[in-house]
This record gives structure tokens, C-alpha cells and sequence, in this order.
């Protein structure tokens, strides 16, 4: 077989796929203690466990409110493969909440637990903020000595290490209890807005947004400072502030 | 092609694979480590606390970088942006050299993150040769390549695996990471003696030794780093370190990760090996 040939058996093998598995192991050599089947197992194992552990790291609160057995046997069965399209180990695991909501309509014993997407979306987002590049704070100075026209007409730029998320249930109280942080209340269906941001200069938290907080910070990015305005002009101006401070407005862009 | 020399540390002794959980341990004691490995692809994140650990680790001990990420050996289009990561990171937390494995890991576009193994033929090491060349170029430095632990070898070869680490040398220039757990591991799994490969490798160019903890499943040894160094891979050790005195060791500890003071211990007993190896060469 020729090396290309070899790569794309073995890698289709070890991820999960049979496709290529024959004409695989025909070019192996078995010898000893082990079949050339066997042997490619052992990639497999390795393969499968590198992903699992992976997705454990990133969905803690999903793998304690399911139950670490019923996580990883759920894994098992709903992940038919396990290769990935990064390099990256921290990319993979995107796939989870449509995972959960293929399982629910599959799986009696998920039925109930319709709020399951919606903390693996929230969980996905605390994951991916956690390794962000960090950013500068704000240029106080820069932006009060722009003149008032050309401030009008800039646009706040969010922190790069933030998500605004909408959510069909309130799971940040579970995630908010999972780090003992809050008790759980009811959990029933209601829509949930949330931001996702560092705290401190590496840990995530999750801060709950009223709608129009959720709107405002959602499109602060993309309509000028100048349109911003709404019915309490001074009470916007002390949210941005505060949220200058708490760094989720990091910048500002001046368009062209 | 040289090593880096930016920065005035080196590495001397036994060291230690830095892992996240044992992070705090290290810098609210600062023990004595002789200097730290640290898994490249845990921190190349752009922030947050991998960038932070990295940094803060190597402002207090002297550090090398290990990845896994590069897969030298793939037929893929090398990854470019990737190597130009690992080359910043390398500069800014001033790590001793980059290391990487003789292996493949990605295919079709699909990452296995796993270090699958090459064929030992002359296409391969032309192929993979070339891969190296480039990626040290784009790293500005002279890397090292590990040997990694395999359960399987192809029928078809031109080389035995000692044979295709000298030519890659010869090749390319880069240095070795002998890893002596993998040799002992591959010995037993493919039922050879694991001279064969200590006598074949060009010595002068080992930069590196690794040891590690394998466990036994089936009729296979597998390379876990997930307990203490075995027996028979500290006497394999013993004389690799009469042949290569000079060259820093480093433990490795991965899976069932245990407190920091047990593999602190580990790491003092490998210290006192080397030494033992080392008073037993001198003689």
C-alpha cells in the first residue's frame, strides 16, 4: 500500500469506520501475543478514549447531572466515530447538544429531560470562552478625545472572551450550582439569556441578562454608539459603563 | 540549523511533564524540579489559563515544549499556521527546544489525535523528511523527534525502525527524543530486542530521553503513562543513560493523573536511576 493509501485505512480504522479495514490489516504484520486485529484495537481504545476524555473536560455539568456511567455509555452508542476535523482537542464536542437532541427522541428514559440541549449549548460556550485570547482593556483616553461626531459614529467591539446566549430553559442555575455557586430552582421552559465571560483573568462565569440587556450587548457590536440610544438615555450609558468595566466592551471601531 | 539560543537555560537531570491539575501545587511551593515538559497543544490557547500556566511555570523553571499536534508524518498539507503557534509560544515562554512525534495523526481532514504509526520505507522518510525540514525552517530552530510506541508494523519496509531514525537524522539534521519506554514497549509488543534500536541510533544527536509507565492489555503492552516506570524499562534506562550522560530525562505522567507529591517522588526515584546509571558508566 502506498503511504496515502495507509493514512487514510488507518485513520478511517482507528476513528471508528470499517470501511478500509481489510485491505488495513492485510498490510500488517501479526505477530506474537496479538492478532493484527487486536493490534488495531488498541488505536481504537486510544482513539475513542482520547475524544471521551475530551468531551468529559468539556461538559462537566452534563456528565454529573446524567451520571458519569450513563454519560460515557451514551457516548458509546450515540458517537459512531470519533475522529475530528481540528487538530485542536479543544475544538471537538460542538456536536453535542444535537447529539442530546437526537438521543431524547430516541430514548425514553431522556424524554423528559428536554433542557439537556440547552446546557450542553450553555456548557459548549463556558468551554470555548475558557480558552480565548485574552483581551486589552478599553481605551478610556483614545474614546473621550475622539471628536463627538466621529464617537456617534464608532461601535462598541465586545470582549472577544464573551458569548450572549439564548437559552429555552434557565440552565445557568444548574451550571451555577454544579460550581456552588447557587441553588437550583425550578427548572421549567422559559427563555433564558445569558452571558458567558471570564472572570478574573482565566476562570468563566455566567451572568443571567434581562431581554433587553441580551439585545443591547448582542448588537452593541454592529449599530454606531450613536443609535444606541433608548427611552433612558443616562440609565444606557451607566450599563455600558459597567460593562466596560466588567470588560465585556473591550474596544471600539471606527468605520471609514 | 541550531538550537535555540535566546534563552541562557538548560536542561539538566530529570525533569517533569507539567500537568494542568498540578499547576497550583507548583507555584504556591516551588519545588526543586530540575525543569519542566510542557505539552505544547495545552497551551497554545490564545488566553486564559493554559497561556497563563505556561507562562507563569516558565518564569520560575527552565521549560521544553512537547507536541502532538503536528503530524509530521501525514500526507496532509503541513499545517502551517499550527508550527508558526508553537514557534511564538516557543519564544515567548523561552522553551529550551520543540519537540514532536515520528508519527501520523490526521488523514482525509479528520484528526484521530492519536500518534499513529509510519511505515519504516523509503517513501515515508522521504516524505517525512521533507515535513521536517519545513517545519524546522518555519520554527527556526533544529527539533527533536520521538520514537513512538506502535502495536502495529506494516509488512512492507526498507528500514528496521533504528535504521529510519539515523537517516531521518542524517536527512534533516533535527535531533532524537529516545523515548525508552517506547523502545521497551515496541521490544515486547513485536517480539524483538530492544538493542536493535539502541545500537542503530545515532547518539550524538539525542536530545531528550523520555521514560514512562506502560500497562499490559491483551497480549499488548500499552504506552498509558498512567503509573510508575516499570522495572525492566529502568534497567533498559540504566544503559541508555551510559550512553547518553550528558542528556536531561524527563518523566511522563498522563492518565490516572496521581497528587503531585507522588510524582514528585517518581521523578526524585528516576533522578536517583540516572545517577546509578551514570556511577555504573563511570565505572
Amino acid at each position: 500500500m502506498k503511504l496515502a493509501a495507509i493514512q487514510a485505512a488507518f485513520v478511517s480504522a482507528a476513528t471508528g469506520r470499517n470501511e478500509f479495514e481489510t485491505a488495513l490489516l492485510a498490510s500488517v504484520r501479526a505477530q506474537g501475543n496479538a492478532s493484527a486485529s487486536e493490534r488495531l484495537n488498541a488505536y481504537r481504545a486510544n482513539v475513542k478514549g482520547a475524544h471521551l476524555q475530551a468531551l468529559d473536560q468539556a461538559y462537566p455539568v452534563l456528565r454529573e447531572v446524567l451520571g458519569p456511567r450513563y454519560w460515557r455509555q451514551l457516548l458509546e452508542r450515540e458517537l459512531p466515530v470519533y475522529a475530528s476535523p481540528s487538530s485542536d482537542l479543544n475544538a471537538y464536542g460542538d456536536f453535542m447538544p444535537e447529539l442530546l437532541r437526537r438521543a431524547r427522541s430516541e430514548r425514553p428514559e431522556l424524554r423528559e429531560l428536554s433542557y439537556l440541549d440547552a446546557l450542553a449549548t450553555l456548557e459548549w460556550h463556558v468551554h470555548r470562552v475558557r480558552f480565548v485570547a485574552d483581551d486589552t482593556a478599553f481605551d478610556w483616553d483614545t474614546f473621550a478625545n475622539l471628536p463627538g461626531d466621529v464617537q456617534a459614529s464608532a461601535r462598541f467591539l465586545r470582549s472577544k472572551a464573551l458569548a450572549v446566549v439564548q437559552l429555552d430553559y434557565p440552565v445557568d442555575q444548574i451550571w451555577r450550582s454544579h460550581n456552588n455557586l447557587e441553588t437550583v430552582e425550578d427548572g421549567k421552559a422559559e427563555r433564558t439569556y445569558c452571558c458567558v465571560h471570564r472572570t478574573g483573568r482565566f476562570d468563566v462565569g455566567v451572568t443571567r441578562l434581562d431581554r433587553k440587556e441580551f439585545e443591547m450587548l448582542q448588537s452593541a457590536s454592529t449599530i454606531p454608539i450613536g443609535g444606541l440610544t433608548g427611552a433612558d438615555t443616562e440609565a444606557l450609558a451607566q450599563q455600558i459603563v459597567a460593562w466596560i468595566r466588567r470588560g465585556w466592551i473591550t474596544g471600539f471601531a471606527i468605520d471609514q | 540549523m541550531s538550537q535555540r539560543t535566546s534563552s541562557a537555560r538548560v536542561l539538566e537531570g530529570t525533569g517533569v511533564g507539567l500537568r494542568g491539575p498540578h499547576v497550583p501545587a507548583i507555584l504556591a511551593g516551588r519545588p526543586a524540579v530540575r525543569w519542566f515538559e510542557l505539552l505544547t497543544d495545552n497551551h497554545l490557547a490564545a488566553g486564559g489559563a493554559p497561556r497563563f500556566q505556561a507562562e507563569s511555570i516558565a518564569e520560575h523553571y527552565p521549560v521544553a515544549l512537547h507536541g502532538v499536534g503536528m503530524s509530521l508524518g501525514s500526507v496532509e498539507l503541513l499545517d502551517i499556521g499550527y508550527v508558526r503557534r508553537v514557534r511564538d509560544l516557543a519564544r515567548r515562554i523561552g522553551a529550551v527546544h520543540v519537540s514532536e512525534h515520528i508519527a501520523f495523526a490526521a488523514s482525509g481532514g479528520l484528526h484521530s489525535h492519536d500518534l499513529l504509526p509510519l511505515p519504516w520505507t523509503e517513501e515515508a522518510l522521504e516524505h517525512l523528511a521533507g515535513r521536517v525540514n519545513r517545519a524546522q525552517h518555519e520554527l527556526g530552530e533544529r527539533m527533536l523527534l520521538e520514537n513512538v510506541s506502535t502495536y502495529i508494523e506494516y509488512r512492507e519496509a526498507d528500514f528496521s525502525e533504528g535504521q529510519f531514525l539515523s537517516a531521518l537524522v542524517a536527512e534533516t539534521g533535527c535531533g532524537l527524543l529516545l523515548d525508552v519506554n517506547n523502545v521497551y514497549v515496541n521490544s515486547v509488543n513485536h517480539g524483538r530486542d530492544p538493542m536493535e534500536l539502541l545500537n542503530a541510533i545515532p547518539w550524538a544527536s539525542v536530545g531528550e530521553i523520555h521514560v514512562a509507565g506502560h500497562d499490559a492489555r491483551g497480549g499488548l503492552l500499552i504506552d498509558t503513562h498512567g503509573c510508575r516506570v516499570a522495572g525492566p524499562v529502568l534497567e533498559l534506562f540504566a544503559q541508555v543513560i551510559g550512553r547518553a550522560p550528558d542528556v536531561p530525562v524527563l518523566l511522563e505522567w498522563d492518565t490516572q493523573l496521581p497528587a503531585w507529591e507522588t510524582l514528585w517522588h517518581e521523578a526524585q526515584r528516576i533522578e536517583a536511576a540516572r545517577r546509578r546509571g551514570l556511577a555504573r558508566h563511570a565505572a
